[in-house]
């Protein structure tokens, strides 16, 4: 079969096989410069996220076929074929994505329910790759973001929730324009887009004035405007 | 970049981000170092979870079930030491905001893992290790812990027996560069991945530390246990966790018996499904009777890896599995505080020899040596007040022409083809069940691949990212740890846990 990857083509015997292991085959045996990323094979470490026609997806979880075209994630920084640069730790930094202060409430199953998908993010920057926001504006907070935020404002252990809600109102929760790529592409199945609606519910509710989207085109006529 | 740190942590797997946690005190600098992603260790995958005793009566439990599972061959101080501190660990993870499973009342939800003769198991869900991770890194952020992502570790800095700092390969720009530090500590992951084409390991998990740590002299010990872990998936050798079979998950052959009591250690477990196997039969997870709720309850993950990589649906299907690679037992010779014979120099997790696992781990036993002793060796270098300087050192420009080299030589044969052949003698003759013979042969053939990888460089000369000198780099690693693990294996004729001597 014949498949596309960073714009190389190659001719491949046909194999059930895991688009991660069709990789290792073109690196083994046919192209050693292939250049790509991989861990544990088995869809935790976050490390072989590629774009499969046009979608975002873990090559280890992926299954090869003919015709595949297999580009490197979008919005990051390209450094080699199909590798990108590591998440930027700052953005984590600014938007207070950890435990402030513990609290001494008791927890308990239900409590765990309410944080346990939004802990399982491995942060393969899937959905940054696939959002259109990010895309037109590189200071978007990135919407793994969102998640790893509303993680710790809903876990019951965290004292300070609410000091969270300033860090992403600018550039944050009212430029999403809700398309949910995000949902479709995330390996874990987290509820990217609904995190990222619940945040902008409890922003409110903190007293934050609620922005509605009325206008995606800004003074120049295209991109999204941050300040409608 | 900057190259001056007080502590940098080789490997940011649970051992290397808890040591850099504790060592990160006031406006001490700490840098984490990872070949690949920070966030993408082995550690990750561990399932099962974190073993842990509360009290003094069921301590001492704790203590003998890891005596023995070890077959006696340990430091009983080292191990007492460790499950003392073991419900410390939990509730220090738990209060840096680790989502454990709890029960309707708010205690801590446990399982009971092969070789306990209690419930001792913290988890969460059966994402453990993926949660922990993730939660450490964001408390990593939090106390400004540097990140060095894509910094391959090539030497050490060594003056007087006194650590100085490391040199690394930076994989993004190919360049050789050295950092300096008061305190090193190696967190840098096991070996069991040298069994490449049968191991539950991530492509990472080369034992690259361990290999530096022999080449700078330091001693490894105990390198001939090898743990092989009872239910990989057949084909993709994707990890079946323990908790399965904690939850009542069986073994069966192919007339559909069970031939084990499967809460039996894992080497007892995996050797008798090796015998299965070796008799003709395929061994197969039952888990049909556990019922869909129970299982996607407690083990989500384990039904979605054998979906996914296997199309079986374990509530209604058997699912085959074979032992694989797992975890290794041996590496870096340390004492029970973390230490080398390298002043201010330590090694944690899975590359050190703590002595406490011998010659077979207790399930949930190794995040538990991650915590505690990653705790101890930040706690030490916290507190050494030296200043860092910098020094002169011949080993920049030792590597530096060690990469010009690999570089500028032309290859003579294909390096992955040594790789590939390097993991079939493994399987072959350093296996589960080893003979003098076989074990010879083994030690023969490495030093022939040896020669091989020798002559031999990469085909992609690219210098700018370039991590096929990475895996070149780790194939000279996971050669000199094969050898040194066939020929330990080799000196010990008894049968002992997880190393079975035959007679064949």
């Amino acid at each position: 079969m014949n498949i596309k990857i960073a714009n190389k083509r190659y001719n491949i015997p046909t194999k059930h096989t895991t688009l991660l292991g069709t990789f290792d085959y073109i690196k083994q045996n046919i192209n050693q410069s292939l250049t790509y990323n991989s861990g544990c094979k088995s869809g935790v470490c976050g490390c072989c996220a590629v774009v499969v026609n046009g979608v975002e997806s873990l090559a280890c979880s992926s299954f090869v076929k003919d015709g595949d075209n297999i580009e490197p994630l979008k919005n990051k920084k390209l450094l080699r074929d199909l590798v990108v640069e590591p998440i930027q730790k700052d953005m984590l930094k600014t938007t207070k994505s950890y435990l402030i202060e513990k609290s001494d409430e008791n927890i308990t199953t239900e409590d765990e329910k309410a944080i346990d998908i939004l802990s399982n993010c491995i942060l393969c920057s899937s959905c940054q790759s696939s959002c259109p926001v990010y895309a037109t504006n590189p200071n978007f907070i990135a919407p793994y973001i969102y998640v790893r935020v509303l993680r710790y404002i809903n876990d019951k252990k965290e004292k300070n929730k609410s000091s969270r809600y300033e860090t992403i109102q600018k550039d944050g929760i009212y430029d999403c324009t809700l398309c949910g790529n995000c949902d479709i592409v995330c390996p874990e199945n987290i509820p990217i887009k609904d995190s990222i609606n619940i945040l902008r519910n409890k922003s409110v509710q903190a007293g934050y004035e609620a922005k509605f989207v009325n206008s995606f085109i800004n003074e120049d006529g295209f991109g999204f405007n941050p300040n409608f | 970049m900057n190259s001056i740190f007080d502590t940098i942590v080789i490997g940011s797997g649970i051992a290397g981000l808890t040591a850099g946690l504790t060592a990160k005190v006031g406006d001490k600098k700490v840098a984490i170092i990872s070949k690949n992603k920070a966030t993408s260790s082995q550690s990750t995958q561990a399932q099962g979870g974190i073993n842990a005793s509360r009290d003094t009566a069921s301590t001492e439990t704790f203590i003998n079930d890891t005596i023995k599972s070890s077959h006696n061959i340990c430091d009983n101080k080292a191990i007492s030491f460790m499950c003392e501190k073991s419900y410390s660990a939990i509730t220090w993870l738990n209060d840096i905001g680790v989502p454990f499973s709890k029960l309707q009342d708010g205690s801590f939800a446990t399982r009971r893992l092969g070789g306990s003769k209690s419930s001792r198991t913290y988890y969460s869900s059966d994402w453990t290790g993926l949660k922990i991770v993730q939660t450490m890194f964001d408390n990593c952020i939090k106390a400004d812990i540097e990140f060095l992502e894509f910094y391959y570790l090539l030497d050490l800095i060594v003056i007087n027996d006194t650590i100085k700092g490391a040199i690394f390969l930076d994989i993004t720009t190919s360049k050789v560069v050295k950092i300096y530090a008061s305190n090193v500590v190696f967190a840098s992951g096991g070996y069991a991945g040298i069994y490449a084409n049968n191991t539950t390991n991530s492509v990472d998990t080369t034992g690259d530390g361990v290999a530096v740590a022999l080449k700078n002299g330091l001693k490894l010990t105990n390198m001939e246990f090898v743990q092989f872990h009872p239910t990989s998936m057949v084909g993709s050798h994707i990890l079946i966790s323990e908790s399965a079979r904690a939850s009542g998950g069986y073994l069966v052959n192919s007339h559909n018996k069970r031939f084990v009591d499967e809460l039996k250690p894992r080497d007892e477990v995996s050797k008798a499904i090796y015998e299965q196997i070796e008799k003709g039969q395929n061994v197969y997870l039952d888990m049909r009777h556990i019922g869909y709720e129970t299982i996607n309850e407690s083990m989500p993950q384990e039904r979605e890896l054998a979906l996914k990589f296997a199309n079986i649906k374990i509530e209604s299907e058997l699912l085959q599995i074979e032992p694989s690679a797992h975890y290794s037992m041996g590496g870096i010779s340390v004492n029970a505080q973390g230490k080398t014979t390298i002043k201010n120099l330590y090694a944690i997790g899975e590359c050190s020899d703590t002595k406490i696992h011998g010659a077979n781990r207790l399930g949930g036993n190794s995040l538990l040596e991650c915590v505690v002793f990653g705790i101890v060796v930040g706690k030490l270098c916290a507190t050494n007040e030296q200043k860092t300087e910098e020094v002169k050192s011949d080993k920049l420009s030792y590597n530096k022409s060690m990469i010009d080299d690999i570089f500028s030589k032309n290859p003579t044969t294909n390096f992955y083809d040594i790789k590939n052949k390097l993991s079939k003698i493994l399987n072959k003759y350093v296996g589960i069940v080893r003979d003098e013979k076989g074990l010879e042969v083994a030690i023969r053939k490495i030093n022939q691949l040896q020669k091989d990888y020798d002559q031999t460089t990469i085909e992609d000369k690219h210098r700018g990212f370039n991590n096929t000198i990475v895996k070149f780099l780790e194939l000279g690693n996971s050669l000199l740890i094969a050898n040194e693990l066939a020929t330990s294996a080799l000196k010990r004729k008894e049968t002992v846990g997880s190393h079975i001597r035959s007679n064949r």
